[in-house]
């Protein structure tokens, strides 16, 4: 299977940022969706690929061959940077009309391609403008035009959002999906804005420390965090340490307030659960005992602080063995004040997570299609 | 009593003896009184405005700009018209320190003249000024029909070509005849000016309402040249010098009397276009005590000012304190009294 | 005060009028003024029709009263102290205008206007009455002038320039009121937008240093004669020294652009062993005494020497006494001017910039022509102006590398040598005015650079 852009075991260290033995494999058209948190190395990674950093170890391929030496104006790359880099000494169509000149293209066919991605990004009103006068989410589409005027095999987009304000987020996130659908162009989306991800709808992929730990949709990579570092990252809460054991009916995570039944396989013993605030409620202590379709765990409890979230109201609860729990639960449950003792039951399996942060657990090259 | 009386008498002369605050009469040269009662008149004219009563205020002020011509092409010597004004300014500037009399001299006029400016608005222009008369008697000739001429939006008819063409045959005529019977001199100058009035002529008889504004920055350049002319040394007559010249120069004449004639065309053509003290006083006047205002309430826009003023420099009660000079016409003709002299003794600063 | 009865205005004028009278007839009757003095008639009839307007306007009872005083009081004691009755008139209106004005500023501006009102006063009087001889007359005149500025401090800041200029200034008069003028206006404008009174203070002495330091340029620009520049033209030999420095200047800048402007991107570029030693060694030029300078290239390139033997044997002309030796020298003194702006400006280019270019396919000599150029431009181009003026002005080591193809600094010290300072003085206002006006027109390019790639 011949892809688009492959990079395997690559390895580099640059100050404080460095890649892990990183690998990473994408089709022609996938949008890639990179989050991880700021210092990661997200953008060491983009910059290898692009070619500005040339001694790693390893192998990175674009469109199946290996870029190792080549400069980076030979490798036909877009690449939009956190600060867009406009050129500040010309105009906006001259800005994006700079990588032209060198793909060899004749006029006729430079001129067209121009035109078509000034209007394609709705700049055709800034056109004789200079960057110094554009606001934030113009000089963005400005910025992508330029990336996107060369038809480049891959485009690295840095935090393409960041720092723009919501309606301009909304535009930008519209863009995009529309480019992409248009143009069908390899695409790494570098954040650290969990939200991005969920409107993007891409496939994601979750980097820590130079190391990507896993990938996935979002929906499964949010829901079903592979260990605890990912956990944290999309808002851990409620993680709790906890043994696992096999019985008749399933296997059990034994916490020490409590013991829930996971539906997953889990392969080792030790490690750790999440319980997503969403899937637990509460009611009165003189519950029946609920059964597996319904109930995954129970744990009594004491309501310590009510918090209003808007869409939900936020329980603080703690368990008789000091452990805290988060609820979160609609606003039927208002009548329930600090101080009630409740008693909470799990309405879904809880997510195993492996304890550490998976050093020795080797991300796969990513498979999709 | 006597000695009380004498006592007094005795510190008033010591007093006297120890202030010195004038030991020696302000004489001017050759021992002329004349800056002096020129700076004591426009200084006395300056107050007529002010203390005039409303009723008949524009027959007052005739009045007085008759005393201005008599003053100033009878008695007055030393300003030399409007141009020589600025160059003896910058002579007697210099003589600071040195000969003080001199100093006096040739700096009392023009510093009277920003003085009453300064506080009692520009109405030097309005009011006393000779040449700013001369035209404006000269244009109450052709009152009615310059009159019409605005309230059409100045509208071009052949026939003011050929006006033109009359006044600018004078001015070759007379040119030819001096050029055949004298030699020119530097110092005839002022005939630079008047081909400026005539080409001005020409043009705003042609488009005035495009031009008129734009026009009136000439007057900054024309500061500028008389200015920078003043501190290279150079000499340049005005209009109206001849007058106080006792040797005959028909230069001078001429120019006036093309001043003259070209008012009959357009009201105050010197004063809008060409004018270098025109510039200054209106600097002096943005920043004077005394002010025109509207009176938002009680104007009706009714636009009767803008037909009363010769400047355009009202229109529909706004008043552009840089073209006004204050003969409160304007004032006068308001049916409401919305317009108003003020006086702002706050500066916006 | 000021809605004061009429009654109450009828009574306080008419007794001002009787109090004059009274005084009038006692010492008329005294014999302290002569009662049938003309100037004493109209002063009373003056005060009668003052206190007729007065009583029948609604003008400010303090102050009509004051003037009503004034009047008075210029009877009995001001017109006796006057040499004449003009004079005395001149002093009389000049009171009631102060009186006036005073009396307005106490009413209806804040406190500090007043002082600075009184303040102006003294300090005129002490400079016309006590400072200059015989400048009484001139008092009035200033008196008139700081009455219309004091209604605006600002007014009064630039009214003081003017004063002290002329007065103290003299006969750097028109230099003092050029220099203050700018320093307030540019203060005036400043404040506006920086609050800071610190930064404003800064600025103020700063550029009255610099205008110190600079005053005798201006000072002969003020005093330019243009009619001896036309003769000083009209020489041959100072023509040709400064179309010679024209195009000396020209060909040395020229030569370290093409040279050095490659040079600084790679130094501003790379980081090797030994380069910070070329940046200060880049400065030598700077701290060689100029003389030294030319001796020690006349040690390498005179005719007698290896190396300038060898030039003159190859290229058929000696460095030393030609416009050879002349360009070198200069591009010796010029190089650390040219190179030290050009790094720094290619320093403030963003690398990031060029990695962008890079990667949208630009090799790495069109980044530097098209990115980094451009955005150093400005820079650069004023790197090559102050080179270029420092070639065009070189003195030194020129001299003792060339002297006879004459350059205009050349010439005027040669002139300045035969003739003295007095008659090298259109010369020197001649190559001023070629320098003033060099500069002023490369300025004005570098700024239209800026406005462009702006």
């Amino acid at each position: 299977m011949k892809e688009q852009l492959q990079i395997q075991n690559v390895s580099m260290r640059l100050g404080s940022f460095e890649l892990k033995e990183f690998s990473l494999g994408l089709n022609r058209g996938d949008y890639f969706v990179l989050l991880g948190p700021s210092g990661c190395g997200k953008t060491t990674l983009l910059r290898t690929i692009a070619g500005v950093y040339q001694d790693y170890n390893g192998c990175v391929c674009i469109g199946g061959e290996d870029v190792n030496g080549i400069p980076p104006e030979r490798r036909r790359i877009g690449y939009v940077s956190q600060s867009e880099d406009l050129f500040p000494h010309l105009n906006v169509r001259k800005n994006v009309a700079f990588g032209l000149r060198y793909t060899g293209w004749d006029r006729q066919e430079q001129e067209e391609q121009l035109q078509r991605i000034i209007e394609w990004m709705g700049i055709s009103g800034l056109a004789e403008q200079f960057p110094k006068t554009l606001s934030g989410g113009e000089s963005r589409r400005v910025a992508l035009a330029r990336a996107l005027v060369v038809k480049p095999r891959v485009l690295l987009l840095d935090e393409p959002l960041g720092m723009l304000d919501p309606n301009a987020r909304e535009t930008m996130i519209d863009i995009l999906k529309r480019i992409h659908r248009q143009t069908d162009t390899t695409t790494i989306h570098v954040t650290h804005d969990r939200e991005e991800a969920w409107m993007l709808e891409g496939w994601c992929g979750v980097m820590m420390n130079g190391q990507l730990l896993q990938t996935g949709s979002v929906a499964e990579v949010f829901r079903q965090p592979g260990n605890r570092a990912v956990a944290d990252f999309f808002g851990g809460t409620n993680i709790f340490e906890a043994r696992f054991e096999r019985r008749e009916n399933g296997v059990y995570a034994m916490t020490e307030f409590s013991e829930f039944l996971v539906e997953q396989n889990v392969p080792h013993t030790e490690g750790a659960i999440q319980l997503r605030p969403e899937t637990l409620t509460f009611g009165n202590s003189a519950r029946a005992e609920p059964d597996r379709k319904t109930c995954f765990g129970k744990v009594d409890a004491v309501i310590r602080n009510v918090s209003d979230r808007g869409a939900y109201l936020r329980f603080e609860t703690e368990t008789d063995n000091q452990a805290e729990l988060i609820v979160d639960a609609g606003h039927e449950y208002r009548r329930y004040a600090p101080g009630e003792r409740v008693r909470l039951f799990c309405r879904s399996s809880p997510q195993p997570l492996t304890e550490n942060t998976g050093t020795e657990e080797k991300s796969q090259p990513l498979k999709t299609g | 009593m006597e000695n009380i009386i004498k006592s007094i008498e005795e510190y008033l002369a010591q007093a006297s003896a120890n202030i010195k605050l004038v030991d020696q009469a302000l004489t001017g040269m050759q021992g002329s009184y004349v800056e002096l009662l020129t700076v004591l008149a426009i200084a006395l004219l300056g107050v007529i405005p002010v203390i005039v009563p409303q009723k008949r205020r524009q027959v007052y002020r005739h009045l007085t700009q008759l005393f201005g011509i008599f003053i100033f092409i009878f008695v007055v010597y030393t300003c030399l018209g409007v141009f020589g004004m600025i160059r003896n300014f910058h002579r007697g500037l210099l003589e600071i320190g040195r000969e003080n009399i001199i100093a006096l001299y040739f700096c009392s006029v023009p510093v009277t003249i920003l003085t009453v400016s300064m506080i009692f608005g520009p109405m030097f222009c309005g009011w006393i000024c000779p040449t700013g008369a001369v035209q404006e008697f000269s244009s109450a000739i052709f009152g009615r029909w310059q009159r019409q001429r605005k309230r059409e939006g100045y509208p071009f008819k052949k026939w003011m070509l050929v006006l033109s063409c009359v006044v600018i045959s004078v001015f070759f005529a007379w040119v030819a005849y001096l050029g055949a019977t004298r030699v020119f001199f530097v110092e005839d100058s002022s005939l630079y000016w008047s081909e400026i009035l005539i080409i001005l002529l020409l043009i705003l008889m042609w488009r005035m309402r495009e031009w008129d504004y734009k026009l009136r920055r000439l007057r900054i350049l024309s500061f500028g040249i008389i200015a920078f002319a003043a501190v290279a040394g150079w000499r340049i007559l005005s209009p109206v010098h001849f007058t106080f010249n006792k040797v005959y120069d028909p230069a001078s004449m001429l120019t006036t009397i093309m001043v003259a004639l070209t008012a009959l065309a357009i009201p105050h053509i010197w004063c809008r276009y060409l004018c270098p003290w025109r510039e200054a006083i209106a600097w002096a006047g943005k920043h004077s005590v005394r002010k025109l205002e509207k009176d938002e309430h009680s104007c009706v826009q009714c636009g009767t000012c803008n037909m009363s003023c010769k400047l355009d420099a009202v229109e529909y009660g706004d008043i552009d304190q840089r073209e006004c000079h204050m003969c409160l016409r304007c004032v006068d003709h308001c049916p409401n009294g919305a317009l108003k002299v003020v006086e702002k003794w706050k500066s916006e600063e | 005060m000021e809605t004061a009865s009429a009654a109450t205005r009828k009574r306080v004028f008419l007794s001002l009028l009787a109090l004059h009278l009274a005084g009038y007839v006692w010492c008329g009757v005294t014999g302290w003024i002569a009662p049938f003095d003309l100037f004493n008639l109209i002063l009373f009839a003056f005060n009668i029709s003052a206190a007729v307007m007065l009583i029948r306007s609604r003008f400010d009872l303090w102050v009509g009263a004051g003037v009503m005083i004034l009047i008075t009081a210029h009877t009995f004691a001001g017109h006796q102290l006057a040499p004449d009755e003009l004079t005395s008139g001149a002093i009389l209106l000049t009171s009631i205008l102060v009186l006036y004005v005073g009396m307005q500023i106490n009413k209806y501006l804040p406190l500090k206007y007043w002082w600075v009102f009184v303040a102006s006063f003294f300090a005129l009087y002490a400079i016309f009455i006590h400072g200059l001889p015989n400048a009484e007359p001139l008092f009035i005149l200033f008196l008139m002038g700081m009455v219309a500025c004091a209604r605006s401090l600002r007014l009064m800041a630039y009214f003081w320039a003017l004063t002290l200029s002329f007065t103290v200034g003299q006969p750097y008069s028109w230099e003092a009121v050029f220099i203050l003028f700018f320093i307030l206006t540019a203060l005036f404008s400043a404040r506006s937008f920086a609050r800071s009174k610190t930064t404003a203070i800064f600025l103020g002495v700063g550029m009255a240093v610099v205008f110190l330091v600079l005053l005798p340029i201006i000072s002969a620009v003020f005093n330019m004669d243009l009619h001896n520049v036309g003769n000083v033209l009209s020489d041959l030999r100072v023509r040709e020294a400064i179309w010679r420095t024209f195009y000396t200047a020209t060909i040395s800048t020229f030569v370290l652009i093409v040279f050095m402007i490659p040079f600084a991107y790679a130094l501003s570029r790379l980081r090797f062993r030994g380069r910070t030693l070329i940046l200060s060694l880049i400065d030598l030029p700077i701290v060689i005494p100029q003389s030294v300078a030319g001796m020690v290239l006349l040690q390498i390139f005179g005719r007698k020497q290896v190396l300038g033997g060898a030039i003159e044997q190859y290229l058929g002309i000696p460095v030393d006494g030609t416009v050879l030796g002349i360009c070198l020298a200069q591009i010796f003194v010029a190089l650390p001017f040219l190179t030290k702006s050009a790094v720094t400006a290619f320093d403030s280019v963003d690398e990031q910039l060029e990695v962008s270019a890079r990667i949208l396919g630009a090799s790495s000599w069109s980044v530097f022509w098209r990115i980094a150029c451009p955005l150093a431009g400005r820079g650069i181009f004023l790197g090559a102006v102050l080179a270029w003026a420092r070639a065009a002005g070189e003195f030194g080591a020129v001299l003792i590398v060339a002297p006879s193809p004459e350059t205009a600094p050349i010439t005027a010290y040669n002139r300045f040598n035969s003739v003295g300072v007095y008659e090298a003085a259109p010369l020197v206002v001649v190559l001023l005015l070629f320098s003033v006006a060099m500069f002023f027109i490369l300025q004005l390019v570098g700024h239209m650079i800026h406005q462009k790639a702006g």
